[in-house]
């Protein structure tokens, strides 16, 4: 299968899978009780009956589930993602305006979790049974153990509160800036520690599992530096299962933005979405679930394509 | 209010003021706890309003520096910059700094004219029932048989099928039909951010602004119609003969750019409009989610016409006729913990909301304080009224006299709380009682626990009843922590009793919500603990719990249903009496507060306060009643004498 077919293929199969995806959240999102206007009527007693059904009816609330689900489908279908009712405003530049924010803390934390845990890894791997190696899982354990939230507070009261090295608000200035950059360390490291660890471990067994390999002894036995070997021959083998855990890490990642991007007062998509559930904005939840369902997936073929890249014998089938 | 009976007015005047009824903010259901502060029990003196303020700041007026950035923290998004589309006390806020109003309260509830440099009441009559019917037109009906229509509905008649809406309330209005007249006499030379000068017109339009908005309820249930006179006199007329109208019937006033070309959506930068206002700020920027950022207005009317013209003021010589910072950044962090951090990091200057446990370590702190205000907030436990054997009155009067106030507020809310003897704070004393102290003097025996009164009260109605004991029943609550706590004791307390096993179960806010407003919940049989925000209105603490008009809605979930307390609290406020005669508005709301503690459909718990926690930089700093008003009011209210300014050295 040439790689344009498989492509295709793979991105026809996304279809069915958003659909189930969109149908399963309508639900639960229907599944659980109240709705925006049950928020606006118990902060506004004054809303009669009549009024309450008119503005129910005005955001396409009052019919049956079903048809509710067909109207925002047959709408989604013409690029029309629906009202978020607490501020009225469309969801399509109510989400762009926060993508950006989300896109940027994600990237920062993907790189941070990439830039621990490879190093990390090769050492574990390298010096196996040491003490550093029992120290890399201890990390590990501790990455995957720790709340993000918790995580994010501790950054905060140190190195922001005791140390004074970082502001806790991020500064009035463009996403695109030094001073931005330097803020978003502490989210990022945050967001990247979970990951981090996995990636981690993955790197560290992978690795290690190459080095028992005969190709790794003929390179010795020719004389090759160990450096050579290590980082030559050995990291790109190691680094095809370590590819494929870290496109899946995507999704980790955009959970974790949720409570992080909360702790730092961070103005993405995550707390936009904390936002729509507590109010039970539907078509938000259900945009930015599409969203994410689509990134995961792209980063899934993302991962597949680079895996084939990396690993010429392996086919498109 | 003083009446002047000859000329059937009252005027507003530093000496002859009129007490407010409503409040800027709306009545809330409260889906967390709010930070109280301890005090005990209000007292109110000789008729004047106890400031609500706890340890009020003072600041010298020569020592008053100008200038800097105000950095105010906010626990939640702004959901409109519009105050038509939205009563949310985060976002008012906002609005407090932008926009304006005839009228102003200070931090008692007491009425002040603003805009108007006038505010009078020049007629009030009775109105008969059915006075509207020759008005009204045909209205089609909804699915659900609403009666519905295209234009602002100010008063239905469902049986006829008919409404009045504001096209036919001028007719109405011009043939006398109408409840309450007020005149505003407004101050000249007042201008907008862009530049227009308001006048009569200005006011009597912005109404329109309101028009079959989400919010439109809480206008167009007592305004009846508005008319500009002259160009600085505008006419307003209430539905009703009403003892609120001071209060209720002046709204923000807009620009005619607003009135006429903003669309639906309101003034807001979301939809690339600006928020545009008389007010003593103006709209800089606003970063989603972020940060809203504000300057001063250079034309602000009040340092053109300066404090002697406003008839009240009698405040020090070089009181500023404006806030004193140049700016405010507004930013939004809506964890506590991170608000917090901010607030301790020195990147905010004040903010509110924080969760009650940090209180100690700013009342302590050198560098910063806490700012406490009694507010309009409350706790009440809801029965369920038409279920055996809550429907015995006895039962529920036993329940109330069991539960531990005191230790409540003190133990559960750290002392930031205050037992709820009475169902009306002090808050809204002076409008809400003949003599409030009096009234708690009576009313305490039978609201502090005393077990042995409950033991007796409950054997009696057991044995009458024929119930079997222990009476099992669910208290429910939303997952507050301290309210579950709070839901823990009181279930605790009763449980210790031979009467009772209570648990108690908690849900999500909004889960919460929808479920207790479902219409068949009142017969589940389960009591209902929950929080809510009244208003300087006495009404606002009877009205919503226990009328049946709000049976299915905020507040009244359990089918309460008490006709004989509707109808005094109804002419408490909606009679000519009641208007003309505050003595005679208190005893009626007296007899509501006994009845209420008789019939005890509802059990009060505690009231609240309003917490800020404040670096000292921002010195002067008071915090406003309702935590809508605390930032703009704390940067400056001539009505107080409250100014607060930046000194950062």
């Amino acid at each position: 299968m040439s790689l344009r077919r498989f492509v295709a293929v793979r991105v026809a199969a996304t279809v069915p899978i958003l659909f189930g995806v969109s149908v399963l959240t309508f639900a639960l999102v229907h599944l659980t009780p109240g709705d925006p206007i049950d928020q606006m009527v118990a902060l506004n007693p004054q809303i009669s009956a009549a009024e309450e059904a008119a503005i129910r009816a005005r955001y396409g609330l009052d019919g049956p589930v079903w048809q509710q689900y067909l109207t925002w489908m047959s709408n989604v279908l013409q690029g029309d993602l629906g009202t978020v009712i607490s501020v009225d405003q469309p969801v399509l530049p109510y989400i762009l305006a926060r993508l950006p924010e989300t896109v940027a803390l994600g990237l920062f934390g993907w790189a941070i979790a990439l830039l621990i845990a490879i190093p990390t890894g090769i050492y574990a791997a390298v010096n196996k049974d040491t003490l550093g190696d029992d120290l890399s899982r201890v990390f590990a354990l501790s990455g995957i153990s720790l709340p993000n939230f918790w995580l994010g507070l501790m950054l905060i009261l140190v190195f922001a509160l005791w140390l004074d090295l970082w502001p806790v608000l991020a500064p009035d200035k463009p996403l695109l800036s030094h001073e931005m950059l330097w803020y978003l360390v502490l989210p990022g490291v945050t967001i990247g520690t979970a990951s981090s660890a996995t990636l981690m471990r993955v790197m560290r067994s992978s690795m290690a599992e190459e080095l028992n390999k005969e190709y790794v002894t003929a390179a010795r036995a020719k004389g090759l530096p160990e450096r050579t070997v290590v980082l030559k021959h050995v990291l790109r083998n190691s680094l095809i299962s370590v590819t494929t855990i870290a496109a899946f890490l995507t999704a980790s990642i955009f959970a974790g933005a949720v409570v992080v991007e909360q702790v730092f007062a961070w103005p993405g998509l995550g707390r936009a979405f904390v936002g729509a559930i507590i109010g039970r904005e539907v078509d938000l939840i259900m945009a930015i679930t599409l969203f994410t369902g689509v990134t995961i997936i792209l980063a899934n073929l993302l991962a597949d394509i680079m895996y084939a890249v990396l690993d010429p014998r392996i086919r498109y089938d | 209010m003083s009446h002047d009976a000859a000329a059937g007015t009252s005027t507003v005047t530093r000496r002859r003021v009129l007490k407010t009824a409503g409040a800027a903010t709306v009545m809330t259901l409260a889906g967390c706890s709010a930070g109280t502060d301890g005090g005990g029990d209000g007292e109110s003196e000789g008729g004047q309003s106890l400031d609500p303020v706890r340890e009020r700041a003072e600041v010298a007026v020569d020592e008053i520096q100008d200038g800097g950035t105000l950095r105010f923290g906010l626990g939640a998004g702004i959901d409109s910059f519009d105050p038509s589309y939205s009563t949310s006390a985060p976002a008012g806020n906002v609005h407090g700094l932008i926009y304006e109003s005839l009228i102003t309260q200070d931090a008692a509830g007491t009425v002040y004219p603003w805009l108007a440099k006038t505010w009078e009441r020049i007629d009030v009559k009775e109105v008969e029932d059915g006075a509207y019917e020759p008005y009204m037109v045909s209205a089609e009906t909804d699915d659900e048989g609403n009666l519905v229509a295209d234009d602002q509905i100010i008063i239905r008649n469902p049986e006829a099928g008919e409404v009045l809406t504001v096209n036919e309330a001028p007719d109405a209005v011009a043939d006398g039909t109408y409840g309450i007249k007020y005149r505003a006499e407004l101050h000249e030379g007042v201008t907008f951010h862009n530049g227009e000068e308001m006048t009569a017109e200005h006011v009597a339009r912005s109404y329109e602004v309101l028009e079959n908005s989400s919010i439109s309820a809480q206008t167009f249930d007592s305004f009846l119609y508005a008319e500009a006179v002259d160009d600085y006199t505008v006419d307003i007329y209430g539905q009703e003969p009403d003892a609120e109208a001071d209060s209720q019937l002046p709204t923000t006033v807009y620009p005619m750019e607003h009135i006429e070309e903003y669309p639906d959506t309101g003034a807001d930068p979301r939809n690339d409009l600006t928020p545009i206002g008389t007010g003593p700020f103006e709209f800089e920027s606003y970063e989603a989610e972020q940060r809203a950022e504000f300057s001063t207005f250079d034309d602000y009317w009040l340092d053109d016409l300066g404090l002697d013209a406003l008839e009240w003021w009698d405040g020090p010589e070089g009181f500023p006729t404006s806030p004193v910072v140049d700016a405010v950044t507004v930013a939004i962090v809506q964890d506590d913990a991170t608000r917090a951090a901010a607030l301790n990091n020195g990147e905010i200057d004040l903010t509110y909301g924080l969760t009650s446990d940090t209180y100690g370590e700013y009342r302590s702190a050198e560098d910063y304080r806490l700012s406490v205000t009694n507010a309009g907030a409350y706790n009440f436990l809801q029965y369920p009224v038409t279920v055996s054997p809550w429907d015995d009155e006895r039962v529920r009067r036993g329940v109330n006299q069991l539960i531990p106030r005191a230790q409540i507020a003190e133990n559960i809310y750290n002392g930031y709380r205050n037992p709820a003897y009475t169902p009306l704070p002090e808050l809204a004393a002076d409008e809400g009682s003949a003599d409030y102290n009096a009234l708690v003097e009576e009313l305490r025996p039978q609201t502090e626990q005393d077990t042995e009164a409950a033991t007796e009260l409950l054997q009696e109605a057991v044995d009458d009843l024929g119930v079997e004991t222990p009476i099992e029943a669910t208290i429910e609550t939303n997952t507050s922590d301290d309210r579950v706590r709070e839901a823990e004791l009181i279930a605790q307390v009763m449980s210790n009793t031979e009467f009772f096993d209570i648990s108690v179960e908690t849900f999500e806010f909004t889960t919460f919500v929808q479920r207790i407003l479902g219409p068949e919940y009142y017969q589940q049989g389960n009591i209902v603990l929950i929080g809510l925000s009244g208003t300087f209105n006495p009404g606002s603490f009877y009205d919503a719990v226990n009328s049946i008009d709000n049976f299915g809605q905020c507040c009244n979930f359990q089918r309460v249903d008490t006709p004989d307390l509707d109808e005094i609290a109804t002419e408490a406020r909606f009679s000519v009496e009641a208007v003309e005669d505050p003595q005679f508005r208190g005893e009626q709301y007296d007899q509501v507060w006994r009845g209420l503690i008789e019939q005890a459909p509802n059990s009060y718990t505690v009231f609240g306060t309003n917490v800020s926690s404040l670096s000292t930089d921002y010195v002067g700093h008071n915090t406003y009643t309702f935590s809508s008003g605390i930032l703009p009011y704390g940067l400056h209210d001539p009505t107080d004498q409250q100014v607060a300014y930046l000194d950062r050295e």
